[in-house]
């Protein structure tokens, strides 16, 4: 049976609408009055549970969940919501930027993670690939048709470039963020080698944004305490049929490893929280002061 | 006003010998009753009834050719009594009294049928029905037009002078316009200062104008206006008499301190050894039994708080007061004055804060007032312009605005009305500590945000988009205080539909306004209505809307109803062109609906007197019978049905033309 959630808001901060209200133009957000144009002329909205209006609402409260929920990526950035609201809020490019904020944060949905692994092994995020039963697609009889190569020049015709790019990743930090190693380590550069060491020592890789955002939500609401990691075969499913928004939580969608994370790491989280808020608090404020 | 100048036609010396041949006029209205009922069907039920001589149908009777239709049958002779069926009286009568007066006929000898609210309008489903209701109400009206007597309307002088209760803005605002046109103004304040509640004030919106800086000159204005007496300390003790010609008595407070020869040097304050809290900072700082409220007050002389006064004679002595102004032995005073018109201006209370302790006041430390918010804010105010939490004197890193605290409320002990000023001061005031502290997190809890006047949205966006003002659309639920006198705010956020609890530093309640404690005892001095929500009553909530249902009195500003100050001062200006226009004109013309007593017939009982809402009628002790002031009298009928002789007659009511319209609804039935 699941746990009764109490889903009061506790915490009210900027910790989100900080970040956003770095762009002049999306610093509109705070002007939100929750008129609903948004959400009442979503397309999506219509078939998905995304609810805009809810979205800037928990941006405006600072709420960690609109990070870590389902919503923001059932926008498909049609920009009606845009186009219509009154106080000319930028609330698809908000989006955006929140998807951003959710990947560096670590919350990045599994399928989107699976896309940027074939974009790591390929170089492509759709490559070319084969009909069922291991014939050949029909695109290249179409390329020839138009009297383009067989194979487009891309990493199709040079697979050493997809060295390049998982270098490139790697070099990002975006490679950890979207848990992915390479099968061959023979790609790997050193400088690689050495820092995954380092940080499979510590955090398994995990990234100083993340656990710093990790380390706020968890201070943030008794909620998230109560609830308690789920089986990997359970958040699988869920993930699967999941369409009401509203009682997605942070943990059961977060990734096996991260769960992981969570209940080992609790001591050393807790440990750094105290300073981390610290630095947190006199960022804010530096940030206000250059404002003004 | 002597009794000659009235012209008293007496329904019994009626003169008009003539036949009586009545024109009944049936108004489609357009569709409102043309489209109900069967007008041919209520043309033809017109004709037989008796005295009718002519009925005819038209589809706007108010229009030009309407009107030129009735004035050619009074023309041609056809016709001398009028009897329109359409709208409300209130609608139109004045319209067609002017077709008879224009066609030389007495404005009397027209009455309305209202057939449009009280047949068609009300019974739109039921035509048969409505037909029935509007035949009634016309054969009602044809039985009273056989009734009706000539009668003339009265005329009074209007004194040049005016009297304004009350020395806010609004009082200040119509004390200078009036005097400014000319006439006198007797401006009267309670407190020993004027300016009123706007004194308090630190900023305004939505331009933040300092208060102090855009009133305080107005004050210096009314001091130095010679038309203007300033009666500062005072209060209206008794009002008599009627428009043009009021005599007011006003108690003179006695300041303890001549006025003639106080320098405003305030020596003796500072060798004051009392020291109580000033209500100008309600309560939050100190000021001595001799005291200015504050420094910019106007008359900026002093006055001894006689209930805290321990009369230790230190102000007195000549080092201290050289012109020796102090004089223990003041006492009030009595003045009486003759005014044209008066204006009431007595403006607000705020929310009577005993009652809130559901929201902690008065139990948490940090649970204050917005108007104690405001004179926190003031850089005159006790704190010197910088916020404090009440309990340890730091600046709250939170704070917490409650809107609609004691309006919006239908709960016994509240107010069922928008205060209106309280959204855009609670943004006000949350704008001013985010610019002193922009690290603050500021929540204003609300239910609806009414940002209505001009600049006021923009204001409000503002608040939000740059200021990161939080508006939480959730109305306070529940405080509680934490050990540490922080509080504990529980709410919903209705957005989002998840209940909050937050803690916060300070909590800031938005209480509304209401009505004076002592309007009441104003209210019956001066014979003026109050609407249910205590408020004064305007003659009409947009036709009228300055002036009270008594004639030559006037509401301006809060008075009336909750309002800024920018209405507040529209409507000052009004109020005053209201009273220059009866002033400037010098005479006023009243409906002669006033009752007459039959001397004969009164047996000198008094019933009446006491009866009279308006304190119309006096008793003759020559002539032992009651006497009633035609200018006065209102025309209600209350003492014309008290009166156990039937001594006393209404005028255009008399009980003839009353028992003619029951008899005329009754005509058909048969007891």
């Amino acid at each position: 049976m699941e746990k009764i959630q109490r889903n009061i808001i506790v915490h009210i901060s900027d910790i989100i609408s900080e970040e956003i209200i770095k762009d002049e133009a999306m610093a509109f957000v705070r002007a939100c009055f929750q008129c609903g144009t948004c959400s009442g002329g979503c397309p999506s909205g219509r078939r998905t549970a995304i609810r805009t209006r809810q979205i800037i609402r928990r941006v405006i409260l600072g709420l960690e969940e609109v990070l870590s929920s389902d919503d923001i990526w059932l926008c498909s950035t049609c920009y009606t919501c845009f186009e219509r609201c009154p106080r000319s809020i930028p609330v698809t490019d908000i989006i955006i930027k929140l998807r951003n904020l959710a990947t560096q944060r670590g919350y990045m949905k599994p399928p989107h993670k699976a896309v940027t692994h074939i974009l790591a092994d390929t170089g492509h995020g759709v490559p070319l690939g084969t009909q069922k039963g291991g014939e050949p697609n029909n695109w290249s009889q179409l390329r020839a048709s138009y009297g383009l190569p067989d194979i487009p020049p891309t990493t199709h015709s040079h697979p050493e470039a997809v060295k390049d790019i998982q270098i490139l990743m790697h070099a990002t930090n975006f490679d950890k963020l979207v848990d992915w190693k390479p099968k061959n380590t023979e790609l790997k550069p050193k400088v690689n080698e050495k820092s995954e060491e380092k940080s499979e020592g510590k955090n398994e890789g995990e990234s100083k944004v993340k656990r710093k955002a990790k380390s706020k939500s968890k201070s943030q609401s008794k909620v998230k305490e109560e609830l308690k990691p789920k089986k990997e075969v359970e958040i699988k499913k869920e993930l699967e049929i999941k369409t009401d928004s509203q009682t997605k939580t942070e943990s059961n969608i977060k990734s096996e490893s991260e769960t992981k994370k969570t209940s080992t790491n609790k001591k050393t989280v807790t440990k750094k929280k105290k300073g981390l808020k610290k630095k947190l608090k006199k960022t804010r404020i530096s940030n206000k002061n250059k404002k003004k | 006003m002597s009794k000659s100048k009235i012209n008293i036609i007496s329904p019994s010396n009626n003169s008009e010998s003539t036949e009586i041949r009545i024109g009944v006029y049936l108004c489609h209205c357009g569709v409102n009753i043309g489209g109900v009922i069967n007008m041919d069907e209520m043309v033809k039920f017109a004709q037989k009834l008796p005295n009718v001589v002519i009925a005819r149908q038209y589809k706007f009777y108010c229009s030009d050719n309407g009107q030129a239709e009735i004035a050619r049958d009074i023309r041609d002779g056809l016709v001398n009594r009028v009897v329109v069926a359409a709208c409300s009286p209130r609608m139109h009568e004045s319209t067609f009294r002017r077709v008879l007066v224009d066609e030389g006929l007495n404005p009397f000898y027209f009455v309305q049928a209202n057939i449009r609210e009280h047949a068609t309008w009300v019974n739109m489903n039921d035509p048969a029905g409505a037909q029935r209701i509007a035949q009634d109400h016309v054969r009602m009206q044809v039985a009273k037009a056989r009734e009706l007597r000539a009668l003339k309307p009265q005329k009074v002088m209007v004194k040049p002078s005016a009297l304004i209760i009350g020395a806010g803005i609004a009082g200040i605002n119509t004390a200078l316009d009036l005097a400014n046109q000319g006439f006198h103004v007797y401006l009267v304040e309670k407190e020993p200062t004027i300016g009123g509640h706007m004194a308090q004030l630190d900023k305004t919106f939505p331009t933040m104008d300092c208060s102090s800086c855009i009133l305080t000159p107005k004050m210096v204005e009314i001091s130095r206006n010679p038309n203007i007496t300033v009666m500062a300390y005072s209060e209206i003790e008794h009002v008599d008499g009627y428009v043009g010609n009021f005599q007011v008595q006003i108690r003179k407070k006695a300041h303890y301190v001549d006025q003639l020869k106080c320098t405003g040097c305030g020596e003796c304050a500072q060798h004051c050894p009392v020291s109580v809290g000033n209500e100008f900072d309600l309560g939050l700082s100190h000021r001595k039994a001799i005291y200015i409220p504050f420094p910019q007050a106007v008359p900026g002389l002093y006055t001894i708080d006689m209930e805290h006064c321990i009369k230790c004679g230190i102000c007195a002595s000549t080092t201290v007061c050289e012109p020796q102004a102090i004089n223990f032995d003041d006492q009030d005073e009595i003045d009486t004055i003759e005014v044209g018109t008066i204006i009431v201006a007595t403006g607000y209370d705020p929310i009577d804060v005993s009652n809130l302790g559901n929201y902690g006041y008065g139990r948490f430390e940090n649970v204050i007032t917005g108007l104690e918010m405001e004179r926190n804010l003031s850089s005159t105010g006790p704190n010197l312009g910088h916020p404090v939490r009440p309990s340890d004197g730091t600046s709250p890193k939170s704070i917490v605005w409650i809107q609609c605290v004691g309006s919006r409320d239908t709960r016994e002990g509240y107010h069922p009305y928008c205060s209106r000023v309280c959204c855009m001061y609670a943004i006000k005031q949350a704008r001013q500590y985010k610019e002193k502290h922009p690290e603050a997190q500021c929540y204003i809890f609300y239910i609806d945000i009414r940002a209505f006047g001009k600049g006021y949205e923009e204001f409000y966006e503002l608040a939000s988009h740059e200021y990161g003002i939080k508006f939480m659309r959730g109305r306070l639920a529940e405080i509680q205080e934490n050990p540490d006198k922080s509080l504990l705010i529980r709410a919903e956020d209705t957005f989002l539909a998840q209940p909050i609890e937050i803690n916060v530093d300070m909590v800031v309640l938005s209480i509304g306004l209401e009505t004076t404690h002592d309007s009441g005892k104003i209210a019956s001095m001066l014979a003026i209505q109050k609407s249910t929500d205590g408020f004064f009553m305007e003659a009409h909530p947009k036709l009228r809307p300055v002036d009270s249902l008594t004639d030559g009195i006037f509401i301006a500003g809060v008075a009336q109803g909750p309002k800024d100050i920018p209405d507040a001062v529209s409507q000052a200006k009004g109020a005053a062109a209201g009273a220059a226009i009866l002033m400037a004109k010098g005479e006023v013309e009243v409906e002669p609906y006033f009752s007459i007593v039959q001397p004969a017939l009164c047996s000198g009982c008094r019933s009446c007197i006491n009866q009279c809402p308006f304190g119309a009628i006096t008793f003759d002790e020559i002539l032992q019978i009651a006497h009633i002031n035609p200018i006065k009298c209102k025309g209600c009928g209350t003492c014309a049905s008290t009166c156990p002789s039937n001594a006393i007659l209404q005028n255009h009511f008399t009980t003839k033309q009353l028992m003619a319209i029951i008899d005329g609804v009754l005509g058909d039935y048969q007891v």
